[in-house]
């Protein structure tokens, strides 16, 4: 049985954003796509059960680190907090500029964190981020 | 003694007195009667009595006092030799009688003890003063008896005294003698030979200056003619005094001129030895020169106060300390807590109670000393503790920290200033790697998918457009960049006079002001107007912060902005006040002057506006600081130095 795939892309920077998307449209024209240029935002509808529309769905979040208002790590502290019930089948995928390794060790400390990617995104990364949601 | 000299010149009497009745008994008959009286009177005032022995007919006959003297009532008894006899003590009987016999023929006196009726002792002179003869042989044998027993009682008595004075002369400590008007030693104790290494008599008789220590003749000269001029007035002195063996003894005492009492005859002198009392004295004395000297050479004032808190002792630096700072000159014996301002006196008892407690304490003061700079002292307050572990007292030691508090000071600025720039450092890098970078990776992605042939061609064109703008925004970083480092190295700019009034208004005409939008800016330049200062970077300041009380404004509430400036403990101060929709300082607190921090996402702005302003007021010298609450407005707070 084919798995529902569905991706959640959160970054401030709007050409990175469509660069993702393009990638995985590109890749797999099934999977469905959430575009948040703010975590805030991302959050609220994650909380709301967005997840769990398709109980079988599988979700790869794309998350940027460095951003206004609610930055990349507020998200994950704030995931951390939420019943884990509510986020089954949701896997984070660290998409940082960020040159320094204790940023790295640090995404990799949270639970919920599957790889730290450092930009720019290259067809390969998105290639392996569904190849690894989909075994989920 | 007097009443000796009295009894001999009635004795002489007497005799003269029974010459002359014997010899005028026939012609003076009619006298006889008033002699006799006369005579009785005589005897019973001298206690005296006359007895007359007829040894033919053995006739003894008493004058009326020699009966009472032997203890009868006049011609009561009929006198008997025997009966005389046998009134006499026995222990004297003996000698008595031995000597009776011989008592008439050599005209000899004996006193001996007769024991009276009533058992009283009493002490009897008896004579024979005359023997009348018709032919060779003595035929009557007269003489007087007298009563003694006072004369003798006194003596007694006198020898008794006499023998308590020798015990209290021979026995005192004190080294007494007597001197007599030609300066001779008269007599003097025991002690007072002891003193000097003399068996007793060795020196008696000589003058007492020669056992006077040659450097002491003065003081002795001065001293005597001081007794000389005060007769029966004792003086004291101190003078040092010939030992036997070469060395010499320290002596004092006193000494008193009784050369005018006729039974004295003589300056009394009583000294001791006081060498050892002197040379521990003189080696205190020395030991609290040398104490004196170490704490007025040492770095640290001192105080010292006892139980009740007055002040004991102090070192001159301690006063120097108090008059530079306190602006008191303390004085012994008065209350120490009284010289400490009046907010601290509180502190200081209990410190000082503390002490007394035996816990010592330790803290940091500051005053404003001579020039108003503050003066920093280290103070220790301990108890002052005895040998024996009693705590007498408080002292209070002082020292002058001040270069060091300053030293401490400037490490602490050094320091928060090394910490700053760790700080700037490390954010630098951090934009480096998120905002300098991210454009490029953006770019690097998006050639990389243009260099794919099956792309679609409006695609393709939006992917252009992308490179575009991330090469616009790596543009803007890098212009931030250099805007920033050139603040920094910018601080030789030339400073120049600025009214902050007119820099307002210069401000305020520069602003981006929606159209339609109200906005009142208020400035209160009265405390301080005129400021020298690099005018671009207060412009910036005054720039930022205005557009940012503009751009984050409340929905629906007309933006009010006002601009203040005070000078408050030689700084100038600004600020700046909003209505708009603050920020949330629990949240952000730390990040509000970073670099490309943004609070308010919806709103476009980079992050750089504060950070700006923050990099402008340090490069003034000065530091920016916000009080803000959500939905009411906020205060930032720019100070700078004068």
């Amino acid at each position: 049985m084919k798995q529902e795939l569905q991706i959640i892309i959160i970054d401030d920077d709007p050409i990175h954003s469509r660069v993702c998307s393009y990638l995985v449209s590109t890749l797999n024209k099934e999977i469905a796509i959430a575009e948040f240029s703010n975590a805030a935002d991302a959050f609220a509808s994650i909380k709301a059960g967005y997840t769990n529309k398709k109980k079988s769905a599988s979700t790869a979040v794309l998350l940027n680190i460095n951003m206004p208002g609610m930055s990349g790590w507020d998200f994950l502290d704030a995931l951390r907090l939420l019943n884990p019930g509510k986020l089954q089948g949701l896997s984070v995928y660290v998409m940082s500029a960020s040159l320094d390794p204790a940023d790295r060790i640090k995404a990799l400390s949270y639970d919920r964190v599957k790889a730290f990617f450092m930009k720019p995104v290259t067809n390969q990364i998105i290639r392996g981020i569904i190849a690894d949601v989909s075994v989920l | 003694m007097t009443l000796y000299i009295l009894t001999c010149s009635f004795l002489a009497l007497q005799s003269l007195l029974i010459g002359k009745l014997m010899h005028c008994r026939r012609q003076m008959k009619k006298n006889i009667a008033l002699a006799e009286e006369r005579s009785n009177q005589v005897q019973a005032i001298a206690h005296l009595g006359l007895w007359e022995y007829h040894q033919k007919e053995d006739v003894l006959k008493w004058s009326e006092n020699a009966y009472r003297i032997f203890g009868f009532e006049p011609f009561s008894v009929e006198p008997t030799i025997e009966h005389f006899l046998s009134l006499i003590h026995p222990e004297d009987a003996e000698e008595v009688r031995v000597n009776f016999g011989k008592t008439c023929e050599d005209c000899r006196s004996v006193s001996f003890r007769v024991i009276r009726n009533d058992q009283s002792i009493r002490h009897v002179y008896f004579n024979c003063t005359q023997a009348i003869s018709g032919t060779d042989q003595p035929v009557i044998m007269q003489g007087v008896i007298q009563d003694i027993t006072e004369i003798i009682e006194t003596q007694q008595k006198a020898a008794v005294h006499e023998k308590r004075f020798d015990a209290v002369f021979n026995n005192s400590l004190d080294a007494i003698t007597l001197i007599n008007e030609n300066g001779e030693l008269i007599c003097e104790s025991p002690a007072f030979n002891n003193m000097l290494g003399f068996k007793q008599g060795e020196i008696t008789g000589i003058k007492h200056a020669e056992l006077v220590h040659s450097c002491d003749q003065d003081n002795l000269r001065a001293f005597l003619s001081e007794l000389h001029d005060n007769p029966g007035v004792a003086r004291y002195r101190k003078l040092r005094m010939k030992h036997k063996d070469g060395g010499y003894v320290w002596a004092e005492g006193k000494a008193v001129n009784l050369l005018h009492d006729h039974n004295v005859k003589a300056i009394v002198t009583s000294f001791r030895d006081v060498t050892r009392t002197l040379k521990t004295e003189t080696s205190l004395k020395q030991s609290e020169i040398n104490l004196r000297n170490i704490l007025e050479h040492a770095d640290v004032g001192y105080v010292l106060l006892d139980t009740q808190f007055n002040v004991m002792a102090f070192n001159t630096l301690a006063a120097k300390y108090a008059s530079d700072t306190l602006r008191v000159i303390i004085k012994e014996g008065t209350y120490g807590i009284s010289y400490f301002p009046v907010d601290k006196q509180k502190m200081m008892i209990s410190l000082f109670q503390k002490a007394l407690n035996g816990k010592s304490a330790n803290c940091e003061v500051s005053y404003p000393g001579q020039d108003d700079a503050p003066v920093w002292y280290g103070v220790r307050i301990q108890g002052i503790q005895q040998a024996d572990g009693r705590i007498t007292g408080v002292i209070m030691s002082l020292t002058d920290i001040t270069q060091r508090k300053l030293h401490d000071l400037q490490r602490a600025r050094i320091t928060a200033d090394l910490v700053k720039r760790n700080k700037d450092h490390e954010q630098f890098a951090y934009m480096v790697s998120h905002n300098l970078r991210a454009p490029l990776t953006n770019i690097i992605g998006l050639c990389d998918l243009l260099q794919s042939h099956d792309i679609e061609e409006a695609i393709r064109k939006e992917f252009i457009h992308g490179m575009m703008v991330s090469a616009m925004k790596l543009d803007g970083v890098i212009i931030d960049m250099h805007a920033i480092l050139s603040v920094k190295q910018g601080q030789e700019e030339k400073k120049e006079q600025v009214s902050m009034k007119r820099l307002l208004e210069d401000v305020k005409s520069n602003l981006l002001i929606p159209q339609d939008l109200e906005v009142k800016i208020t400035g209160d330049f009265s405390q301080a107007d005129g400021f020298y200062v690099i005018k671009a970077y207060l412009y910036s300041v005054f720039y930022n912060l205005l557009s940012n009380g503009i751009k984050y404004r409340r929905e629906g509430v007309i933006p009010e902005l006002s601009v203040q400036s005070r000078v408050s403990g030689g700084q100038l101060e600004l600020l700046f006040s909003d209505n708009g929709q603050g920020i949330d300082m629990d949240r952000y607190g730390e990040k509000v002057f970073g670099l490309y921090n943004r609070f308010h996402p919806e709103k476009e702005g980079k992050g750089m506006g504060l950070f700006m302003t923050r990099c402008h007021a340090e490069a003034l010298g000065g530091s920016i600081s916000v009080e803000s609450y959500v939905n009411r407005g906020s205060v930032f707070k720019v100070e700078l130095p004068l």
